[in-house]
């Protein structure tokens, strides 16, 4: 059984599309990345899986359950960090968690306890006074608390510092060697990679493709720098296929390289090079990639 | 403390419930030891004599048509006290129903409370339940006010009929606050529902009074919200007969209709 199923999920605000025609799955015990950026539908999504909001067309069920008729069944099996939220201010950590923890009918306080300390937390204050990216922390505690069989993550890292986002992706990997299911929704492409074997990507409520990560990356567009010790010839790397756009300018030689570096980097060995810049590719350049695609098979 | 959201709820409201409460009960206080300065007064004799001249609109407004003498305690505490009691709880109860979920969709709070295996039924009937709890704390404080003062000037009514007297003006607050949880349940902003309740607790009361003077619109008066506790004689234990329970009757249906209505909703972000 699918952990997550979509299937024609749509949602109009009017007529403003808010996500379109959306068939996802979502496999038992993965990772599932959920890439787009502002306004894609993201969350607009997620909040349909917990019947917050109604689909205007299609179906979806999580772990086999309709989200419309069996929403109540689904929460008590799924943990949900939201996009945005405002935690009760008033609360302290310690209560906040423990008021949402008798809402699950009960939580191991150790499990808490555990989180806490791994995510820098203090519980003890009230939430009025935290940080925003302390909030951020209670509310992935919040999530993770009841060890749901699902993870729902909207954007879950926003605000955290370095440091606790790398604990925090520690955590995301023991989910998943528990055989639990994560469906982790981000705009950054590089935190997807880092975490997700297989990526959806939305944009403007379309869903463009769904992949593996190392599928994205093979076709990702980077710009790559070449320093050279001499001066820069602009059709050194005219042979290669994955090479464009590239511009001489004095020692430097700019570029645009689709996919893997290597023949780049074996037409490059005949001089003397003194630098190369690889940039990460960032979620616009895999767009782009995704849109030659499509222009070339049309 | 915070077990379920109907806890949760009444400690949110616990400092609205002391300070409404406290607030009543000093007033209440306040105007029994003025009556007792008063109540051997010749002037005060004088009274009842004054309002029978007062023009039927002015004596309808501060509630003394329904009343026989206004220079017994009964009569005193029922105008100056009593009978404007409805109307503050239903302010209480409008500020409290509205916040049900309308206030926690405007700060954003409640995608954390619905992400947890509640029913939406349950957050709507919790809340209300809070809110008449915290209605009668209010009415009891107050009652407690009145019944602390009489034990320093000595009149008629026994303490427990002091104590009915402020409960039993909960339940027209009772069916502002229902329809109060009603607009926050179905309308979008918690301004637009306080305007919905507010209203309808002005309609209410302007029935109550204009229907006592013209006859027009005499027969309609039992629809207002304030007729049963304005005519009856709380203190004296006796009410319009049916008083309570078309009143919580109506604030039943009220709920419900709330829970259909939060059933149906979009959670706005
Ligand atoms: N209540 C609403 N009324 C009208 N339009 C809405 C509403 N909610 C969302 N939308 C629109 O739906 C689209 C998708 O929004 P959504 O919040 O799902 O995007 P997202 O992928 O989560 O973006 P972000 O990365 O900024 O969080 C946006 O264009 C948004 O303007
Ligand atoms: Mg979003």
């Amino acid at each position: 059984m699918s952990a997550i199923v979509a299937s024609g999920l749509a949602k109009w605000y009017g007529k403003t599309r808010a996500l379109d025609d959306l068939d996802l799955e979502v496999h038992p015990g993965e990772v599932f990345g959920f890439l787009g950026p502002n306004g894609a539908g993201k969350t607009t999504t997620i909040r349909m899986l917990l019947d917050f909001i109604r689909p205007t067309h299609g179906r979806a069920t999580v772990l086999g359950l309709d989200c419309r008729r069996h929403s109540t069944r689904i929460r008590r099996r799924v943990g949900y960090v939201p996009g945005e939220f405002t935690l009760y201010e008033s609360l302290t950590g310690e209560q906040l968690l423990g008021f949402l923890a008798s809402l699950r009918g009960g939580v191991d306080g150790r499990v808490i306890g555990d989180l806490a300390r791994r995510l820098d937390s203090d519980l003890r204050r009230p939430i009025r006074e935290l940080s925003h990216g302390n909030k951020q922390k209670i509310c992935i505690i919040q999530a993770l608390m009841s060890r749901p069989e699902v993870l729902l993550l909207d954007e879950p890292t926003t605000g955290l510092d370095p440091l606790v986002q790398q604990e925090f992706y520690r955590l995301v990997a023991e989910v998943r060697a528990e055989g639990r299911t994560v469906f982790f929704s981000s705009h950054i492409l590089s935190e997807v990679e880092r975490v997700c074997r297989r990526v959806a990507i939305i944009r403007q409520g379309r869903l463009l493709k769904v992949a593996t990560v190392a599928e994205l990356k093979a076709k990702a567009l980077r710009r790559v720098t070449v320093t050279f010790a001499g001066p820069a010839d602009g059709k050194l790397l005219a042979a290669v296929p994955q090479v464009r756009d590239a511009v001489a300018e004095g020692n430097r030689l700019c570029c645009v390289v689709q996919g893997s570096l290597d023949a780049t980097i074996k037409a490059l060995a005949a001089r003397e090079v003194i630098d190369v810049i690889s940039q990460e590719p960032s979620l616009e350049d895999v767009f782009l990639a995704l849109y030659h695609e499509g222009a070339d098979a049309a | 403390m915070l077990r379920n959201v109907f806890l949760k709820t009444l400690r949110d409201a616990r400092g609205a419930v002391l300070a409404w409460g406290i607030g009543l009960a000093i007033l209440a206080a306040a105007i029994v030891y003025v009556f007792s300065t008063i109540r051997d007064d010749a002037s005060l004799k004088s009274l009842d004599a004054v309002v029978q001249r007062l023009s039927p609109i002015i004596r309808a407004f501060i509630g003394s048509e329904d009343i026989p003498s206004v220079t017994t305690f009964d009569g005193f505490m029922r105008i100056e006290f009593l009978n404007s009691l409805p109307l503050l709880l239903s302010i209480f109860a409008i500020v409290e129903g509205t916040a049900a979920v309308a206030l926690e969709e405007e700060r954003r709070s409640i995608d954390l409370l619905m992400a947890q295996p509640i029913r939406r039924w349950r957050v709507v009937v919790e809340k209300y339940a809070a809110l008449v709890v915290a209605a009668y704390a209010i009415a009891a404080l107050a009652g407690l006010g009145m019944v602390a003062a009489t034990r320093f000037v000595v009149v008629e009514p026994p303490w427990y009929r002091m104590m009915l007297a402020t409960t039993q003006a909960v339940p027209p607050a009772l069916v502002v606050g229902g329809l109060a949880l009603l607009g926050s349940c179905a309308l979008r902003r918690r301004r637009s529902a306080i305007i919905v309740a507010a209203v309808f607790l002005a309609a209410s009361f302007f029935l109550n009074v204009l229907a006592q003077i013209a006859e027009l619109i005499r027969p309609w008066r039992k629809l207002s919200i304030f007729y049963g506790y304005g005519a009856s004689r709380p203190l004296s234990g006796e009410l319009i007969p049916g008083y309570t329970w078309w009143l919580l009757l109506a604030a039943v249906v009220l709920v419900v209709l709330a829970v259909f209505a939060f059933g149906r909703k979009e959670l706005a972000v």
